[in-house]
């Protein structure tokens, strides 16, 4: 059962993310990346973590690329034209790095893991709540990315201001806020 | 420090499971493999929203990785930590993309090689 869901998901997964990188579409791309994320969440289904799959069809899938579909659609990028990948030497330059990359963390896999504990005992979904709302460092961390989250909200409201804009954009000193009517 | 997912059984179950699932190390190359191809993406594609998309699977392989470990060693820290790293990656795409509509509007372009206003 879980093989076959592993080697199931881990295909779809890896496809998907081989189509997304390769893909010239930006929604094309997307809708390649939430495959990505949904067979994630089979996964982590799979591994004993069904709270982080709920979160991660949730969060990810629905919140976050909705949220990239939508600045998609609003700017309108087309497919990418004129743009010939396998004729660019950063491409190889690129594909050589990753391959260093790749060497590195497949040789950090080591054999020596201890076996997968057996599922059963404590649930998984309350000890889980319990543990990040009570354990302190968990919990200052989760304080802290409040206040993360807060920041990007005050970040993203300012940068999608119409005046924030236009004063990058006229590369001048900052420019009085003008009052939107 | 956290409590342990589960509990200990009896040594012939955990044997007889044991025999069913999937060893660690297969969930490791898969993650490498997902993140690998996240770092291709980044390093080979030059339009900044595919370059944001390829870092959030490099994200989401690392998360694959957290998880497999947490179950590995019983240990909840783990799963606590791919929460964490949604909650960033949330606040990254929405300062990211927020940073895309203004560079949209300020070049008309995503192309980050006609990005250099601050490049000498």
């Amino acid at each position: 059962m879980e093989t076959a869901a592993f080697y199931g998901l881990g295909t779809v997964s890896v496809v998907c993310a081989l189509a997304m990188i390769l893909s010239r579409h930006p929604v094309y791309a997307a809708i390649y990346l939430i495959g990505v994320l949904l067979s994630l969440a089979g996964l982590f289904v799979v591994l004993d973590a069904p709270l982080l799959g709920v979160f991660q069809v949730l969060v990810y899938a629905g919140a976050i690329m909705v949220l990239y579909l939508f600045v998609i659609m609003l700017l309108n990028l087309e497919r990418e034209s004129g743009i010939k990948l396998w004729k660019n030497w950063r491409t190889y330059v690129g594909l050589a790095l990753t391959g260093v990359v790749g060497i590195m963390s497949l040789s950090s896999v080591e054999q020596s893991f201890r076996h997968p504990s057996a599922p059963g005992g404590l649930e998984p979904v309350k000890s889980f709540s319990t543990a990040l709302f009570t354990d302190p460092p968990l919990l200052l961390i989760v304080e802290l990315l409040s206040v993360l989250l807060l920041v990007a909200v005050v970040g993203a409201a300012y940068l999608g201001k119409k005046s924030g804009g236009a004063d990058v954009a006229a590369d001048t000193p900052a420019n009085p806020p003008q009052q939107n009517a | 420090m956290l409590q342990p997912i589960h509990q200990p059984t009896p040594h012939s179950r955990t044997r007889e499971l044991e025999s069913r699932m999937i060893p660690t190390e297969q969930y490791l190359v898969l993650s490498a493999a997902l993140f690998v191809i996240g770092a291709a993406g980044v390093l080979i594609r030059r339009n900044a929203i595919f370059m944001l998309m390829s870092i959030e699977l490099m994200l989401n392989a690392v998360n694959l990785a957290f998880v497999a470990f947490a179950r590995n060693w019983g240990d909840l820290a783990g799963q606590a930590f791919v929460l964490f790293v949604m909650t960033v990656a949330a606040a990254e795409v929405a300062v990211g993309l927020a940073l895309m509509v203004v560079l949209f509007r300020v070049k008309n372009t995503l192309d980050t090689d006609h990005t250099d206003l601050l490049r000498w």
